[in-house]
């Protein structure tokens, strides 16, 4: 009797773990071919152009490729106002890149759902776009020298720089080079960190996960100040009215959007459509829908003419 | 696999010095923290084998709540939570405003003294009454017994239990980059971000904490192997 | 000086004592002269046991009074670490120390009890284990050292608090027969030497030469006393005759 009820512990045992390997592998073989479920398209503007469109690319190519899988996956932030957030209500994201990557969507000929959108994190954005699991990032990434040894960039589309957050009482800084002796957070292994490093020597630096823990602790006094790129500190200065931005820009950050290696196809082809969007006015567009409200930022023809050509 | 092996090599060369940092702040919070843990669980082990009934509920309600709650919530809730108190009279007092590190300290100590506790405490339950008899006969009082006489005995039994729960502080350690505090994973997480070696330096991250935890594995076995004989 | 004459060590007077329902003592009275050596016989559950430990408080009484010295034992306000340090205890199981070698276990009390200084203690400890035969074993640990020399090294340490009284709980219960005479005989030279003794204990040749008065107990009450001869010989109670009778047939 035991023995049997032993045998049967072990049966339902064995069967969880296979239904759980099931699932797992599941997971798995869905984000390896296509779709993250993660947020499906927006659906506000209308339909846009035929699919026609896919047939004016030469057949192997990568623009060819996507459109003839019918979709286009793309990485952006989620939690990061004015470029790419998540709207609690119609849990899609929108922002700057998320416009511009349906820009993008559409010149390959794609409907405007047919443009999926995957968080990406700092962290994850280049091992997504490495193991194909996007296939553009576009969520606020810095063009660099180390990245570029990793994966390819499109010419820049926005011209970012390093600035500083304090409470709106703080009068002893106002400059990066204020920053030394004071406390002040940055984001763990950024860009950010490393540039206090060398503007300001002797910061105290924290070192957090993210910006918004950066923010809490400026706000509850261990810090005094938070600093990096200048559009997400001015996100939460918008959100929060008893901080500024002060000191301007003292780097400058040129976002692109990240390919994987040897698409240099994809590249042109996007390249192509961002001079396009310069020139025809969706980027003022997006600029003034997205950004045009965030105290200190340049004009839209001004935030344009500061765009390096290349990266 | 050679050239991961290399690449193995090279990051190591390369990045040594900031990934020993990043280990020495490892090995010296959990260290440290273990070192506090045993003080307070003892105390704690001993509260709940004592004879009064509310310290021993106290006591025990310390300890379920640190054993039961994820260790990241607290260590956020510490870092994250204690500054945004606001108690009446007092308010905040300044010292809420915890450094990454006291807060990773703090943390670790309070959760993994809760672990110790229980060791401890079930250490304590099996030394033998008699041995409490003998010493009171001597007229040695209540604390004076446990003190000399029970807890040595307990912390001996206690010593294959507590070897694990040391080697678990080690890897638990890791969440306290959560709060800033940038130990070793965090530091291996930093230099990747910068150069991508994800797999090369979070392979070196782990032969680093294997260098901790391993030999504590293997004394842990062979202490349960004498323990075992013992008995 | 004629032991029977001086002022009583250790005296009960009508002690009750219950285990739930079960009454294990039965209003015992009885006192133990200072320097006299009493040996408490009877069957396993007569509450001999039980009744030494009430010396020492180790088991609380209902009813009645245990005094010590002058002291009692079982009222509130007595200090009852000091009345213990007065009052040496050997068990069955010796209960020695593991974690402590021989010398420690022997000066742990007299150190902390009496903030004795180290050289004083171990001054003492040193002549004491002289004293039971085992000068040799100072610097072991009691797992090294076989049963009967754990017992006596258990009765050093109970001499060391320098006690006015005493108690043996089986003392030679737990050990090889071999043993069991290296025991006894430290004990014979301690109530030689005049110590008050209480000893519960089975060894009937033991109660016979070295008890100047034998109990017997049965059912928690003193079912006969009286010196060891008349009470091995001449039993008055047919308890006492039938208990007697089943243990020396043995």
């Amino acid at each position: 009797m035991l023995k049997y009820h032993r045998i049967g512990l072990l049966l339902v045992a064995l069967l969880a773990v296979f239904a759980f390997a099931a699932v797992a592998c599941g997971d798995d073989d869905d984000n390896a071919k296509t779709t993250p479920t993660a947020a499906a398209a927006a659906t506000t503007a209308p339909a846009a152009s035929p699919t026609a469109r896919a047939t004016a690319f030469p057949a192997d190519s990568t623009m060819a490729k996507i459109a003839a899988k019918g979709s286009l996956i793309v990485g952006v932030k989620f939690d990061q106002p004015g470029f790419g957030l998540l709207d609690p209500k119609t849990s899609k994201p929108d922002g700057f890149d998320v416009q511009i990557a349906k820009e993008i969507g559409k010149a390959l000929g794609l409907q405007e759902s047919q443009v999926q959108f995957v968080e990406s994190v700092s962290a994850n954005r280049i091992p997504y776009l490495m193991t194909d699991k996007v296939d553009l990032v576009i969520a606020t990434m810095t063009i660099n020298a180390d990245r570029k040894t990793q994966i390819d960039f499109s010419r820049p589309y926005y011209l970012a720089g390093q600035s500083i957050l304090v409470k709106k009482e703080n009068t002893t800084i106002t400059k990066v080079d204020d920053l030394n002796g004071k406390k002040v957070c940055s984001v763990s292994g950024s860009t950010s960190e490393t540039n206090i490093k060398t503007k300001a020597p002797t910061a105290q630096l924290l070192s957090l996960a993210d910006y918004s823990s950066c923010v809490s602790s400026l706000k509850d006094g261990r810090v005094d100040a938070v600093s990096t790129d200048d559009i997400i500190l001015a996100g939460f200065a918008a959100a929060d009215p008893s901080l500024k931005l002060v000191g301007g820009q003292f780097t400058q950050e040129p976002y692109g959007i990240g390919v994987k290696k040897g698409k240099d196809d994809l590249v042109k082809f996007i390249d192509a459509q961002l001079d396009r969007m310069f020139k025809d006015g969706t980027w003022d567009n997006i600029y003034t829908t997205y950004l045009g409200k965030v105290e200190g930022l340049p004009k839209p023809a001004d935030a344009r003419a500061k765009l390096p050509a290349t990266n | 696999m050679i050239d991961f092996l290399r690449e193995l090599v090279n990051q190591s060369q390369l990045y040594y010095p900031e990934l020993l940092r990043g280990y020495r702040t490892t090995v010296i919070l959990s260290v440290l923290s273990f070192t506090l843990a045993m003080v307070l669980g003892g105390v704690v082990a001993l509260i709940r084998t004592s004879e009064s009934r509310p310290l021993r509920f106290l006591s025990g309600i310390y300890v379920e709540f640190f054993r039961n709650t994820p260790l990241l919530m607290q260590l956020v809730f510490l870092f994250f939570g204690l500054p945004k108190l606001n108690l009446p009279l007092i308010g905040r007092p300044d010292w809420f405003l915890l450094s990454p590190f006291k807060a990773g300290l703090v943390g670790l100590t309070l959760y993994t003294g809760a672990y110790t506790a229980e060791a401890l405490r079930s250490g304590l339950l099996s030394v033998d009454k008699g041995q409490t008899e003998a010493a009171r006969s001597l007229g040695l009082n209540y604390v004076q017994t446990r003190i000399y006489v029970v807890a040595p005995q307990a912390l001996r039994i206690s010593v294959p239990l507590l070897t694990s729960i040391l080697s678990a502080l080690f890897r638990n350690s890791a969440l306290v980059s959560a709060i800033g505090v940038t130990e070793l994973l965090q530091t291996a997480e930093n230099i990747q971000e910068r150069n991508f070696q994800t797999f090369p330096l979070l392979t070196i991250a782990g032969i680093l904490y294997l260098t901790l935890t391993l030999p504590l594995a293997y004394a842990s076995a062979r202490l349960e192997r004498r323990v075992a004989r013992a008995h | 000086m004629n032991p029977k004459d001086s002022a009583p060590a250790v005296e009960f007077r009508d002690v009750h004592k219950h285990f739930g329902k079960n009454e294990v003592l039965r209003g015992i009275s009885n006192s133990v002269r200072q320097g006299e050596t009493v040996v408490i016989i009877g069957p396993s559950g007569s509450g001999k046991s039980t009744l030494l430990r009430t010396v020492n408080r180790l088991e609380a009484i209902d009813a009645g009074e245990v005094v010590v010295d002058g002291i009692s034992v079982h009222q509130k306000g007595t200090d009852v670490n000091q009345l213990r340090s007065h009052v040496g205890m050997v068990q069955q199981s010796f209960n020695l120390f593991p974690q402590m070698t021989v010398l420690q276990n022997l000066t742990l009390g007299p150190r902390k009890v009496k903030n004795e200084s180290r050289t004083v203690a171990e001054d003492r400890a040193h002549r004491l284990l002289e004293r039971v035969g085992i000068p040799e074993k100072a610097a072991a640990y009691p797992s090294h050292l076989s049963g009967g020399q754990q017992q006596r090294v258990a009765i050093a340490r109970a001499l060391a608090m320098e006690p006015a009284v005493m108690l043996f709980d089986e003392p030679t219960s737990a050990l090889d027969p071999e043993m069991i005479k290296e025991v006894l005989d430290v004990m014979r030279d301690l109530a030689q030497e005049g110590m008050t003794m209480l000893v519960v204990s089975h060894e009937m040749g033991f109660a016979r030469e070295a008890a100047d008065r034998v109990l017997f107990m049965a059912d928690g009450v003193i079912e006969e006393e009286g010196p060891p001869a008349d009470v091995f010989e001449r039993p008055k109670s047919e308890r006492t005759q039938r208990f007697l009778s089943r243990i020396i047939s043995h």
